[in-house]
């Protein structure tokens, strides 16, 4: 199929999957490091940041107005207050935060166009809390819109869908 | 529930662990004291005993009849340790069965809910219908079956009670309990507030939340009546709050006290172990209630209930239905119920709840509210949960000796008489009011005295079926 496609929409697709890959990447990275600022400054002011809630054994909700969702922010001020939360030094979830290892993987470009990015990956973070010395992994799927920024590129909308529906007491984006 | 018992035990250990759990809860409220044992968080005999003569055996929250509105609708769910299927049959009743085939006892129905005229079991294919009928049992003709066998004793077995109280669904497994009213006693009128919200009751908002912490049960039915944690456990939330009203992200909060309201909290306590928390705020902590985003739904509930009522609608109230529900009330609506996995380990189920027919507004701000809080990936409930597992560490230092956390509320009430008792209508077995930051804690106690009640009679009741069976 792919080898129908002319060169210049193969090597489009491709430069597109490298954007994502590094993106994705980088955003992995930036959260085991534990740099929350640089992280914050990879999603666009008016990003969408969803985790759905497993409806059902085969569905998740789909209409975050009427259903319920583990998280639904419709502007980066969402993700700002979890960090401003972990930051003020007040919250037992984070003291300590768990130490944890995202890899990203599966990357796939749905769709491209001018200054836009989506597509689809898998993504399992492991996660070893040393409050009770416990490591447990999450995982689960992306979907993503990249929208470029100037020189770069930025997360503009982010499902993450996660494979569980029976949780940990506590989750939250680090984790996921 | 002789069905329980098994031929090697004797009478002997029956009344040990009677005397055990006799000397776990010291109840001395009247002389200012009340421990409860560290072992009663932490040891899997008196676990065994909280699932037999607890859970299995007095009334336990099962879930809405909005969550099964048509025929053949059903939900699964469990009661302590067994599985059950609450089922509309085709009839319009609803029933709750064990969720086991009568063949070779597979679960019948392995999803969380659905519509099913006929379940059929996927071991042998034994199926029934959703009223509980054995309507076939595969190649019976051909099974050399016993001349007496009929599939016409093989229904479905259904649980021994269950009752609704304006569509929450209760069950229990032990025929011996009261009717649910009797049960509920004056604790049902929070549930009207609950129910009362809407001219045609409350719904779960689709989306179950469910999860769990390393921690006893106890600790979460404890947090939910406790006032007193809140501005330390969720100090970082209330840093969260301030900070969104300082760059204007949030709306303001409003009160919806009249002038002469004097700012307080307090509780009530209800015999069988229910209990009810509220907080009056004009101050600080107060939010915007998505019932009050259209006056006419303020005034649709007015004219309804009447104004005293709407006014509690109004209040936060954590309302604790002994053992396995709570309802809590504030910038939205949660309910939560829980199944013990062990005395370290607890599942939980949550669900925002809704007013059936609620603006398409009113609703977006109740789910963002009830996820800001409420969900393990909230703001909130997820420090709670990580205290829970804490206090369970914590416990395990069984030689530090008995804790101090059921005194507050026991000294004299310089308030005076509760002031809410008569238009709230009820008649609780014990009110306390005081200051915002009175935090009672004596509210726990009905549920540690309906706790002890239940373990010592089911454990009377076995020995005494010992004695006769022994004689």
């Amino acid at each position: 199929m792919l080898d129908q496609r002319d060169t210049d929409a193969i090597l489009a697709e491709r430069r597109a999957a490298a954007i994502a890959e590094r993106l994705l990447a980088t955003e992995g990275q930036l959260l085991d490091l534990q740099d929350w600022d640089a992280w914050l400054d990879l999603y666009t002011e008016d990003c969408t940041y969803w985790v759905p809630v497993w409806k059902d054994e085969v569905e998740t909700v789909s209409d975050p107005a009427r259903e319920v969702s583990l998280i639904y922010h419709t502007s980066r001020l969402g993700l700002e207050e979890r960090v401003f939360r972990i930051r003020t030094r007040k919250s037992v979830t984070a003291m300590p935060l768990p130490r944890t290892v995202h890899m990203v993987s599966n990357v796939l470009v749905a769709r491209q166009g001018e200054g836009e990015i989506e597509g689809t990956a898998a993504w399992n973070v492991q996660h070893y809390d040393p409050r009770v010395s416990k490591r447990t992994s999450n995982a689960g799927h992306y979907e993503f819109t990249l929208r470029r920024d100037g020189s770069g590129w930025k997360i503009a909308r982010k499902k993450v869908t996660m494979l569980d529906d029976l949780l940990p007491a506590v989750i939250d984006f680090y984790g996921l | 529930m002789n069905q329980r018992l098994r031929g090697t035990d004797s009478v002997v250990p029956l009344k040990r662990k009677l005397d055990m759990v006799r000397t776990m809860i010291r109840d001395e409220a009247e002389t200012g004291r009340f421990h409860v044992d560290r072992k009663v968080f932490t040891d899997r005999e008196i676990h065994e005993l909280e699932m037999r003569h607890i859970f299995e055996a007095t009334w336990n929250f099962v879930g809405l009849e909005s969550q099964i509105p048509e025929p053949d609708d059903y939900v699964t769910a469990h009661i302590g340790r067994q599985p059950v299927i609450l089922q509309r049959g085709t009839d319009g009743v609803v029933r709750c069965f064990y969720n086991t085939c009568r063949h070779r006892g597979a679960v019948l129905c392995p999803y969380k809910g659905g519509n099913k005229r006929v379940h059929v079991c996927r071991y042998h294919a034994w199926s029934y219908d959703s009223t509980g009928r054995c309507l076939a049992v595969a190649q019976e003709k051909d099974g050399q079956y016993p001349e007496d066998f009929d599939k016409a004793d093989y229904p479905l077995m259904e649980i021994a009670r269950m009752e609704s109280y304006r569509g929450f669904v209760f069950g229990s497994l032990n025929p011996d309990v009261p009717p649910l009213k009797e049960h509920l006693g004056d604790a049902a009128r929070f549930l009207d507030l609950t129910v009362d919200q809407g001219p045609e009751g409350v719904e779960y908002v689709p989306g179950e939340v469910a999860y769990t912490y390393d921690g006893n049960w106890k600790l979460q039915w404890e947090n939910g009546l406790d006032f007193y944690h809140f501005a330390a456990t969720h100090a970082a939330y209330m840093e969260v709050m301030k900070h969104r009203q300082k760059i204007g992200s949030m709306e303001a909060g409003k009160t919806y006290e009249a002038e002469d309201v004097e700012e307080g909290t307090g509780t009530y306590a209800f015999d069988r172990g229910h209990a009810l928390m509220y907080a009056i705020r004009k101050t600080g902590r107060v939010h915007v209630r998505p019932i009050a985003k259209d006056p006419a739904v303020l005034d649709e509930i007015r004219e309804r209930v009447g104004e005293d009522d709407l006014k509690w609608i109004l209040r936060q109230r954590n309302l604790t239905i002994f053992p396995n529900l709570q309802v809590v009330d504030i910038s939205a609506m949660q309910l939560r119920t829980w199944r013990p996995l062990g005395p370290g380990k607890t599942e939980m189920r949550s669900h925002c709840l809704a007013p059936i027919g609620e603006g398409a507004e009113a609703r977006e701000l109740r789910i963002r509210n009830y996820e800001d809080f409420f969900n393990p990936t909230g703001l909130g409930a997820s420090d709670d949960n990580l205290m829970y597992e804490y206090v369970q560490a914590g416990y395990e230092a069984e030689d530090a000796g008995a804790t101090s956390g059921y005194l507050r509320g026991l000294g004299s009430d310089p308030a005076g008489p509760d002031p809410y008792v008569g238009e709230l209508r009820i008649d609780p077995a014990e009110a306390r009011h005081g200051p915002v930051s009175f935090g009672d804690e004596s509210c726990f106690h009905t549920g540690y005295r309906e706790w002890l009640r239940l373990i010592e009679k089911g454990l009377e009741r076995e020995a005494a079926a010992m004695e006769v069976s022994d004689a």
